[in-house]
């Protein structure tokens, strides 16, 4: 297949197959059941499932957007924008950091956690966008998504 | 096939045409794999201990290897990973059996063609500057409580991240409109698995013939490229057809 090819290419990210991560959300609750006979830990599974597909628009959701835009350096009245040095901090803290964070504590808790290998697996996950994004052609923006 | 033994059970990975040719791969626990078949399909199976814990790592990755190195020999429906029955005759009984017709239609289904699986995210800080530059109610609201403590005009901020999430929704489903509209005629049936929203704009599982799927690829890396700072997509795959098999 050419998608050795474009793996260097650009701006679409493209995981590696084998990506644990991956694996974990595109497979798990997939394919053909027969409903008695599934044996897996659904601890894990439960979360996972909850965090990552629904976010409730609540209280809590409405105030960690708003501590987000009042971190946003905005140039209040040209329109223009200065794009921020603490969009890390940013992200941690804002509505998606938090979904990634559930997912990643839900991931531990279905494959054990602990063992040598999380580490390197959580980093697979996150290198091909590092990587990618030095073709970028906005550098504040880059740093923005190699988080 | 190897007789079941008393402590064994059969793992099961897929069900596949009665004629396709097993991959060199090892499976869970490292056996072996073994085709089981009834009438127009079979089920690639595996055997393993019958009590031992399930959904380790290991198994979810021989499992998916399994199963992808399945697909170059054929159509492929992935069983859901953990499916592990008592013995061959269950296997038959309960699923090849009564499904036998329903199985070969959806084998039928996804032949020759590839799973995708779509994410499109926004960029946190472009699309809450747009939304602070588009409304002015969120500029005010902004400008009330921002340098003030955490805990100071509570309701302003509440009422300020609810404009913000109203039109971060809005939003994602538009751009969601957007991208779909532009995708769609391209492939062969898609799912959205999570409708557009705070999580993401677009959380989609593609189905693609496979003589499309670089003109797919070229297209999304276009799409990408077109709105790099804005939206960031992300592309699994190819991929054995997850989504689009089922017993329905």
């Amino acid at each position: 297949m050419t998608v050795q090819a474009h793996r260097g290419g650009g701006y679409l990210d493209r995981p590696a197959p084998s990506s644990l991560a991956d694996v974990v959300e595109i497979i798990l609750d997939k394919g053909i059941v027969i409903d008695a006979y599934v044996r897996v830990s659904l601890v894990g599974i439960e979360l996972l499932t909850i965090d990552a597909r629904i976010v409730i628009a609540s209280v809590d959701t409405y105030l960690r957007f708003a501590e987000a835009t009042n971190r946003l350096d905005l140039v209040e009245h040209g329109g223009g924008r200065e794009l921020p040095d603490f969009i890390h901090d940013m992200q941690q803290s804002g509505a998606a950091g938090k979904v990634g964070g559930a997912v990643k504590g839900a991931k531990k808790a279905l494959t054990g956690g602990g063992d040598d290998d999380e580490d390197e697996d959580n980093d697979d996950d996150e290198r091909p966008r590092r990587r990618r994004s030095s073709s970028s052609s906005s550098s504040s923006r880059r740093r923005s998504s190699s988080r | 096939m190897t007789p079941p033994q008393q402590d064994t059970a059969t793992f099961v990975y897929a069900v596949v045409r009665p004629d396709h040719e097993l991959p060199d791969v090892t499976g869970v626990d490292d056996g072996p794999l073994e085709l089981v078949v009834h009438g127009p399909v079979a089920a690639v199976v595996g055997r393993v201990s019958d009590d031992r814990p399930n959904g380790r790592r290991a198994d979810l990755t021989a499992y998916s290897t399994v199963v992808e190195a399945l697909v170059p020999g054929g159509a492929v429906a992935p069983m859901r990973f953990g499916t592990v029955v008592p013995d061959d005759d269950v296997l038959v009984h309960d699923l090849l059996a009564p499904y036998a017709d329903d199985l070969a239609r959806q084998l039928g289904e996804v032949e020759g063609r590839r799973q995708y699986h779509l994410r499109v995210t926004f960029v946190e800080e472009t699309v809450l500057t747009e939304i602070a530059e588009a409304d002015p109610r969120v500029r005010e609201l902004r400008a009330a409580t921002r340098d003030l403590p955490e805990d100071a005009l509570v309701g302003d901020r509440i009422r300020l991240g609810e404009l913000v999430t109203q039109s971060w929704e809005r939003w994602a489903r538009a751009d969601a409109d957007r991208i779909l509209a532009e995708l769609v005629p391209m492939l062969t049936t898609h799912r959205v698995r999570r409708e557009p929203g705070l999580g993401s704009v677009l959380d989609l599982a593609l189905l693609v013939e496979s003589e499309r799927s670089q003109e797919v690829e070229d297209r999304l890396e276009h799409m990408a490229a077109e709105s790099a700072g804005r939206l960031h997509f992300r592309l699994a795959g190819p991929m054995a057809p997850y989504d689009f098999v089922g017993t329905g």
